[in-house]
């Protein structure tokens, strides 16, 4: 991923990407972050309760909780409708 | 609705590629334009060396040319790389996956976003190319006009050839700056969407 992304955008793809448990070294580089402001994004959401972290066979994991589910359905009705409502562009 | 949604997104992104190879045809035009305008004015130079005054506002001409053209080509070139992930990925994204679409949304938004100022210059270089070439056609409708080739002879039936093509490339350069403002407007009213967007999510977040 390249380009610059919002804030919002980031957390949509870190919460996405960790519907199945997942590492931090994982998260970030799926998400194109580097290790600082991975652990800013991550730390944020796992304060709010959207990300939690828990062991496994001596990995430590990050998952999406339910709690997180008001903020993607509503990143995913918005996003969406940016293109089938809004201005379409064609030559 | 996803589908739909699929569907106006691929059309978008194509677009936008068909908009950057009309790019690429403009530089080239504007390439070989310069080159046909300006090098038989400047042949004496080339060939024996020798240096008349008349001649500087031809290499001024060639020079420019070439410069706006390879800089047209050049972000033409840097637009496309980062473009082309887009398009790859777009083909692989199922109907039915709107987290994949929601992806590709992302990335096309944040793609605008960087490439802003760079889209923009794309327009201005072709509003410049346009504006530049219908100047020179000017002094070339004069000439047939003047009738300082008389009609039958080759070198006539070329002017109007060049003529032809000088106002042809001014028209792509001019229509390629249209096209490029339509899409610059319609994505700025999405980003502009997407920050309304930012403070909606952002009272979600803090609960």
């Amino acid at each position: 991923m390249k380009g610059k992304r919002t804030q919002y955008e980031i957390y949509w793809e870190i919460l996405t990407y960790c519907r199945n448990p997942r590492t931090f070294t994982s998260i970030i580089h799926r998400c194109s972050l580097n290790s600082k402001i991975g652990q800013e994004h991550i730390g944020f959401l796992e304060d709010k309760g959207y990300l939690r972290r828990f062991e496994d066979e001596g990995q430590n994991l990050l998952r999406t909780t339910d709690d997180a589910m008001p903020f993607l359905d509503a990143f995913r009705e918005m996003y969406l409708e940016l293109f089938d409502r809004g201005p379409d562009f064609k030559l | 609705m996803e589908q739909t949604t699929l569907n106006r997104l691929k059309l978008e992104i194509q677009s936008f590629k068909g908009l950057i190879i009309t790019n690429f045809i403009g530089a080239a035009l504007t390439i070989a334009f310069s080159v046909a305008y300006a090098v038989p004015k400047i042949m004496p130079l080339l060939v024996a060396g020798s240096f008349e005054l008349q001649m500087i506002p031809y290499l001024a001409l060639a020079i420019v040319g070439f410069a706006v053209a390879i800089n047209w080509i050049t972000r033409g070139a840097e637009l496309m790389e980062g473009h082309d992930n887009i398009v790859t990925e777009l083909e692989e994204v199922s109907p039915d996956d709107d987290e994949a679409i929601i992806g590709i949304i992302v990335q096309s938004l944040a793609f605008y976003r960087e490439n802003q100022p760079k889209i923009r210059q794309l327009g201005m270089l072709g509003r410049v190319v346009g504006v530049f070439l219908l100047l020179t056609a000017v002094p070339q409708i004069q000439a047939l006009v003047a009738s300082e080739y008389p009609l039958g002879q080759v070198i006539a039936i070329g002017q109007v050839f060049v003529l032809l093509g000088t106002l042809a490339v001014a028209a792509l350069g001019l229509y390629a700056t249209s096209i490029i403002s339509r899409f610059t407007v319609k994505w700025d009213k999405r980003l502009s969407v997407t920050d309304e967007a930012g403070e909606k999510l952002d009272r979600i977040l803090e609960g």
